[in-house]
């Protein structure tokens, strides 16, 4: 056994930075194939449902009447099915994981997109 | 039953009084420092020595084997790799290989092959996670500290290729998800060449550490013969002189690679101990083989259509030992059934069996060396 095989370590260790970050105001950069968020353009979306129905964590709700696109980040297992399945290629997986303190509050893990329904043409509000 | 047995037996339905004249009964978890999940010992010892114990499990059941009711069969893949955070993508994969064989749907070979990368990528992981506990266990902070920060090595080379740092989320029926180039590849077998040359110090230190071994040689002795009679798995299994590893069986691409099974004979806790260092430096000399032998070709075939009604079985070598996965299906897109025979489950009673005649200093550190996995076992 070599004398001291720490040593070097130890010494090491007093002239070099931390190991660690100073996480959150230093984050290390994400790979590109790393799973972070699904992400949509939501104006592309054509509100087809095969990523709710491809989604095996049912995270995804879209909505026909009013026309909307949900998705609960607690829920989803970030395996992709969805950007797979898209006909629009409208959704994507981001590599940035969100931040635990961007779900402070309930509401915040829910991403949810709503197309204010057209007004009728003749109706009351209407032209 | 032997007559110790039998005392043990007696002396833990005994009624109150009659402690008094038996054998102490000590709690030893479900919360305990050593223990990073909850398992439960009640000890009984007759001064410091260890006459016996009963374990008992059941405080963190999820019913996971249940929802393979629910569940589409090609979904249920991402439930079973969250049956344990350790191992979860040989979880994964060990239901996806049960699957494909039920179905008759041979994977491509860059599937199999990317699959032992990540097999092995797990168990140098998880290996160096143990040894981080151990050390950690045996009050020997700093190398628990380096090891972690080794391990982390690692997970980047498992977030680089699979996309996960635990969860890699890529063992699919039919295949794997994701596909890193050969660029990729190569630079991962950089950066764990660095891990290797870190990873062969740590274990030089705390192999030879005077301290550590004090703490565990002739610690906890499981003979051979007592470790196979009591259906011992994994490196418990071969530390005790018994070459048997899964891996042999030639899943994935082990066929192809080849390995060559580590086997310590003295069966002790430091024999356990140089069997996962052995196997940390084997794991790394594998990823090297595959990488240079990964052939070309795609990474998944769609599985279609319902499975026939039937029933398969899949083996596989986790960290912790042998896993054993079965399906059954009735015809339909759920499956009727699924079962996980883990390791750490297999490992209880031949651990139970070398805390026999230990002193209480020493269940620890017998605890630690069988690795436990509570989360897989009672899923």
């Amino acid at each position: 056994m070599p004398l001291l095989p720490m040593s070097r370590v130890i010494l090491k260790n007093f002239f070099s930075r931390p190991a660690t970050r100073l996480y959150p105001f230093v984050v290390r950069p994400a790979f590109a194939e790393s799973r972070g968020r699904i992400a949509i353009d939501y104006p592309q979306c054509i509100h087809c449902g095969a990523c709710a129905r491809r989604c095996p964590a049912n995270a995804i709700l879209v909505g026909k009447e009013p026309k909307s696109w949900r998705i609960d980040a607690f829920a989803c297992v970030t395996c992709g099915l969805c950007v797979k399945v898209c006909p629009k290629k409208c959704l994507r997986m981001d590599n940035e994981r969100p931040k635990s303190a961007d779900f402070a509050d309930k509401d915040s893990r829910v991403e949810s997109h709503v197309t204010p329904p057209a007004p009728e043409a003749g109706g009351p509000n209407g032209a | 039953m032997s007559g110790q047995d039998k005392r043990v037996q007696d002396a833990a339905h005994a009624p109150r009084e009659d402690f008094v004249k038996g054998p102490t009964v000590i709690p030893f978890g479900p919360q305990h420092p050593v223990l990073p999940e909850p398992l439960h010992f009640d000890l009984l010892l007759e001064d410091e020595k260890v006459l016996g114990a009963i374990p008992q499990i059941g405080y963190i059941h999820r019913g996971l084997e249940l929802l393979v009711e629910k569940r589409d069969f090609a979904d249920y893949v991402h439930v079973a790799e969250r049956i344990c955070g350790i191992c979860s993508f040989m979880h994964g994969m060990g239901y996806c290989e049960a699957v494909e064989s039920l179905l008759g749907l041979p994977i491509p070979d860059r599937a199999r092959y990317l699959r032992t990368f990540w097999c092995e990528l797990e168990r140098v992981h998880s290996h160096l996670l143990w040894m981080g506990l151990a050390a950690d266990a045996l009050g020997f902070e700093s190398l628990f500290m380096a090891a972690w920060r080794t391990r982390e090595l690692v997970l980047d080379v498992a977030e680089e290729t699979a996309g996960g740092r635990v969860i890699f989320g890529s063992a699919i029926v039919g295949g794997v998800s994701k596909d890193p180039s050969d660029e990729t590849l190569a630079r991962c077998i950089k950066a764990l060449a660095l891990a290797r040359e870190e990873v062969k110090r740590l274990s030089m230190v705390m192999l030879q550490n005077i301290t550590v071994r004090h703490r565990l040689e002739g610690v906890g002795v499981l003979s051979a013969d007592a470790a196979y009679a009591l259906g011992a798995v994994g490196p418990m299994l071969r530390a005790s002189g018994r070459a048997y590893d899964a891996r042999s069986l030639g899943y994935a691409a082990y066929g192809e690679i080849g390995f060559e099974t580590v086997v310590e004979t003295a069966g002790d806790c430091m024999a356990r101990a140089i069997v996962r260092a052995r196997e940390i430096e084997q794991s790394f000399a594998i990823m090297d083989k595959v990488v240079a032998a990964i052939p070309a070709g795609p990474v998944s075939v769609p599985a279609k259509g319902m499975p026939p009604k039937g029933e398969s079985f899949a083996r596989l070598e986790q960290p912790r030992g042998e896993v054993v996965y079965y399906v059954r299906s009735n015809g339909t897109r759920n499956l009727e059934r699924f079962r996980v025979r883990t390791p750490t489950f297999a490992n209880v009673p031949a651990m139970v069996e070398a805390m026999r005649g230990s002193s209480l200093a020493d269940v620890p550190t017998i605890v630690l060396t069988i690795d436990p996995c509570i989360s897989c076992t009672e899923r």
